[in-house]
């Protein structure tokens, strides 16, 4: 039974950073909001199952393990048995709990109410919300409609049935002990982060994935340094260009098996797959409101982030890449600014990749093969974190900061950087392709001594002493 | 037996900024020579001051990292496990030095340079015989500075200290005072309170690290407090001596008397200009003992030249490496800029300080019509999980053109995120630019869109409130 028929200006379906972000923004502008949203807490997939945890949960092993600076001081790595799953669990749970106290704060701060259940349309202004039964318990109203229902993990097609044995990133939280060893099935971002948080931990890993490399969107030198990094990394097996033919689990039912074409068999105590992530849109009723779904099952989008039913929009991981929770905000923000009209702009050409492996990887602009096949004009500055006095103070001397420039004019046209904060350190980079930054600029900028940032100016050096020149320093 | 040696240019001291100007001038093709008295290359940056200090943070912000986090038992950090690590990078560093002169092609001599008259100086071994005759085009003075140590102050090895010394102690003492709450008193006196040590700073002025931004300084007050430094503002001190149990003691001119296991004076450097013979070369020293020299970085003698903190200009080793780079360009008349308008400052205490920019004090003299933007760490994703959550950036812009104008920065990674304010002031961006910027998350960076939105929205509130009255 209905009890509850809610009018408002938006609905937003989905509480995870662009539906959050949206809502926000569109309170600010005076709207009425209403958020739906079937996790029964607020912050989505981002929050309580993907980026905020993974990302505490790597600081905290950084932390706890010092597995930087060990490695460089040649120290011991402080290993598992000194470290509890509950040691791990108590940080990730307190960051997660804070958070959701102040998205639930910022949302009665602005007057966005908040309905939990799984929403469907009823027809293309109408959202019904269901609970766990199915039984409808509320109806919501809206004149614009922003769907960010994110995305979650995909399955491979044949899983085992298996008690814990094998996790995606939703579950992995839930082990109730650390695996003494895991394999990681998928060497795209999530895979690749996973793996190099547990090696550090001491567990025994083996990284697999079909294809021949890993993180195959990066530029291919920084790609390159990060297999060179985790092929060093205690711990670590990596095996590439595996054809897989089943998971099974076996016979005594404690170990997860993987059996690949050859007929050869890997197991360990856990398997982690991160075969990439599938949109949420099972359940919508999307056809209700007459919303069609791309080939890859994402919702299509325009410029403005328009569904092809003018007054719903559509942000965040259902839309398609990139997927990345910084994207899904500006998304979610500028949908809403569209939605009613509020002055708005498109959406940045440039912006940056984090990637919170061990090392952090980050880079904004193209990479040196686009620029390649692009016929662009370029020269390649580079910085390496043993040159920069920061680096061998923090015990991080493997990291590598690269320019992309244009030969001619000079211009920043891309950065890419593999260490310690170089998620941080990118944002420098962006400003610079923002603002059109010649590499003469960071030559002569003063940078805090000792900083990773001053790799901006090495590696700026090392760009134009390829020019004919040849004298700058 | 006298080597004589003619070359493009002379350097007088390995430290940043002479390094930095050696290897310009050989990288236009001409003759450099250094010349140091440690006989280690570096300076006083690498081998007593920046470098250590900074690598001694780190390890103790590693250590106690492990130590608050885990419920592991706390580890006990012993000076040795301290020690080893800052040897390590000190050594490290040295090579790296050493490597870049040889490369290019940077000749190295070790001795006390003194000059014999406008063009030429001699270089004498550590029993006073002179080795060399040194004659070249141009000359680089960039001896550095030491702690000015007064007379009276009775400096030994491990109770009344400066920061040469006490990069040496063998232990770690139970209780310290710190004479001067100025940026090498307030680092160590961070330091070693991590580190367990019950830490007294005391300074003239009512805040440490006076010269801050006022907010940004009363915050890193009440933080260094809340770790237990215990602050002692607006008081001078006129004796120091060791007291009957063989510690320090200090007293101030009202008669307070402080006592700890040992005392730190961080009350200021001076530049080295002594024995340098700098009269004989022409080259004037000014009113507060610095080598006085023009825009150009040009002494009174047009051939000589001085860099970093023996012109007392910032005493910062970025500025030095900088100023040093420039005084060679200049002096070979290669194109050059001016020093740059604004650079940044960074503060390697515990928590980290860092800006750009003039302070909110310093708008308000100017008259300038400014609005101020906040944010909090724990307001940021990346606070949280990184375990900080008392950090806070404020951003300064101008409240008519909304031009980024300043940006002071107090937590984790202070010194590495003001660089994005630097270029944000160097390129006009406005406060908008940050909101309409996609930042990783989570990160600190995030920190100037909060901050951006934090001014804009007070900002709007503000023209709200006038428009309605």
């Amino acid at each position: 039974m209905v009890n509850d028929t809610l009018q408002v200006d938006l609905a937003v379906i989905g509480a995870g950073p662009a539906g959050q972000k949206g809502a926000i923004q569109a309170a600010k502008a005076g709207k009425t909001v209403v958020i739906v949203d079937r996790l029964g807490v607020l912050g989505g997939a981002c929050l309580n199952q993907g980026t905020v945890p993974s990302k505490t949960l790597r600081s905290a092993i950084l932390d706890l393990t010092g597995f930087i600076q060990s490695t460089h001081f040649g120290q011991e790595v402080r290993q598992l048995g000194d470290i509890s799953v509950q040691d791990l669990r108590i940080r990730v749970k307190r960051v997660i709990e804070d958070e959701n106290e102040t998205l639930a704060q910022q949302c009665a701060a602005n007057d966005v109410a908040t309905v939990f259940g799984a929403a469907r349309f009823a027809n293309s202004h109408a959202i019904e919300v269901a609970d766990q039964n199915g039984a409808v318990t509320a109806r919501v109203e809206a004149d614009k409609i922003l769907i960010a229902t994110g995305s979650r993990p995909r399955h491979p097609i044949d899983l085992p049935e298996s008690d814990g044995l094998f996790v995606d990133s939703d579950i992995v939280f839930n082990m109730d002990n650390i695996p003494r060893s895991l394999i990681v099935l998928g060497g795209g971002i999530i895979g690749c982060e996973y793996a190099t948080m547990f090696a550090a931990l001491g567990v025994d890993v083996m990284l697999m994935d079909r294809r021949d490399d890993l993180l195959r969107m990066l530029d291919n030198e920084i790609a390159g340094a990060f297999v060179d990094f985790i092929s060093q990394m205690p711990h670590m097996t990596i095996r590439l260009g595996q054809s897989i033919d089943r998971l099974q689990v076996g016979a005594d039912g404690t170990r997860a098996q993987v059996v690949d074409k050859e007929g050869g068999m890997l197991e360990a105590e856990c398997l982690f797959y991160s075969m990439g992530r599938v949109a949420n849109i099972h359940g919508l009723a999307l056809e209700r409101a007459g919303i069609e779904l791309d080939d890859l099952g994402y919702l299509p989008v325009n410029t403005l982030f328009q569904t092809s039913v003018g007054h719903i929009y559509a942000a965040g991981d259902v839309i398609g890449p990139p997927a990345l929770a910084s994207t899904s905000v500006e998304q979610g923000r500028l949908a809403v600014r569209n939605a009613f009209l509020l002055k708005s702009h498109h959406f940045p050409e440039f912006f940056p990749y984090g990637i919170y492996t061990i090392p952090e990887i980050s880079s904004v602009g193209p990479t040196e093969e686009e620029l390649k096949d692009k016929g662009i004009r370029y020269l390649v500055g580079r910085a390496k974190y043993a040159e920069m006095a920061r680096g061998p103070i923090a015990g991080d001397t493997r990291g590598l900061i690269k320019l992309l420039f244009h030969a001619e004019t000079r211009e920043v046209l891309a950065v890419h950087i593999i260490g310690t904060h170089a998620t941080e350190l990118v944002s420098l980079g962006q400003m610079a392709l923002d603002h059109r930054v010649r590499l003469d600029y960071f030559v002569d900028t003063i940078f805090n001594y000792p900083t990773f940032a001053e790799g901006f100016r090495i590696a700026a050096l090392n760009g134009l002493n390829k020019l004919s020149e040849g004298d700058w320093s | 037996m006298v080597e004589r040696i003619e070359t493009d240019l002379a350097v007088i001291g390995a430290g940043p900024a002479g390094q930095k100007g050696a290897i310009q001038a050989a990288k236009v093709g001409r003759r450099a020579l250094v010349v140091d008295r440690l006989n280690q290359l570096g300076g006083a940056c690498l081998n007593q001051g920046t470098i250590p200090s900074k690598t001694l943070r780190e390890a103790i912000l590693d250590f106690r990292g492990f130590c608050d986090r885990s419920s592991a038992a706390a580890e006990q950090i012993s000076i040795e496990d301290l020690d080893h690590r800052v040897r390590r990078v000190v050594e490290d560093q040295n090579c790296l030095i050493a490597r870049q002169f040889d490369k290019n092609d940077i000749r190295y001599v070790s001795g006390a340079a003194r000059f014999i008259d406008r063009d030429t100086m001699t270089v004498c071994d550590d029993k006073r015989n002179q080795t060399h005759e040194i004659r070249a085009e141009r000359f680089l003075v960039a001896t550095g500075s030491r702690p000015r140590n007064p007379g009276d102050v009775p400096f030994d090895q491990d109770t009344i200290l400066d920061s040469d010394r006490l990069l040496r102690l063998k232990q770690l003492p139970q209780s310290m005072l710190v004479l001067g709450g100025g940026v090498i008193g307030s680092e160590y006196a961070t330091m070693f309170a991590a580190l367990g040590t019950a830490v007294i700073l005391i300074d003239r002025a009512d805040r440490p690290l006076s010269h801050l931004d006022a907010e940004v300084g009363r915050k890193f007050g009440d933080y260094i407090e809340a770790i237990g430094v215990q602050l002692q503002m607006g008081r001078t001190i006129v004796r120091i001596g060791r007291g009957a149990d063989g510690g320090a003691e200090a007293e101030t001119t009202t008669g307070e008397v402080f006592r700890a296991d040992c005392l730190f004076y961080a009350l200021g450097r001076q530049a080295n200009v002594e024995e340098l013979g700098l009269e004989r070369a022409g080259v004037n020293i000014d009113e507060n003992g610095y080598i006085a020299v023009n825009a150009l970085f040009e002494s009174d003698n047009p051939r000589v030249y001085g860099a970093g903190d023996v012109i007392g200009r910032g005493s910062l080793a970025s500025i030095a490496m900088e100023q040093g780079r420039l005084a060679v360009r200049n002096a070979f008349s290669l194109k050059t800029g001016q020093f740059p308008e604004f650079f940044p400052y960074g503060i390697y205490t515990i928590p980290e300080v860092a800006g750009i920019g003039p302070t909110q004090e310093e708008l308000e003299n100017q008259g300038v019509h400014f609005q101020v933007g906040l944010a909090y760490y724990y307001e940021l994703g990346r606070g949280p999980i990184a375990g900080d959550s008392t950090g806070m950036f404020k951003l300064i812009f101008h409240a008519e053109t909304l031009e980024v104008l300043a940006v002071h920065i107090i937590g984790t990674n202070a010194t590495e995120l003001v660089h994005i304010g630097q270029v944000a002031i160097d390129f006009h961006a406005r406060a908008h630019y940050f909101i309409d910027q996609i930042f990783n998350y989570p990160t600190f960076a995030e920190g100037y869109r909060v901050a951006a939105l934090n001014g804009l929205n007070k900002l709007a509130a503000s023209r709200q409130s006038y428009a309605s009255e």
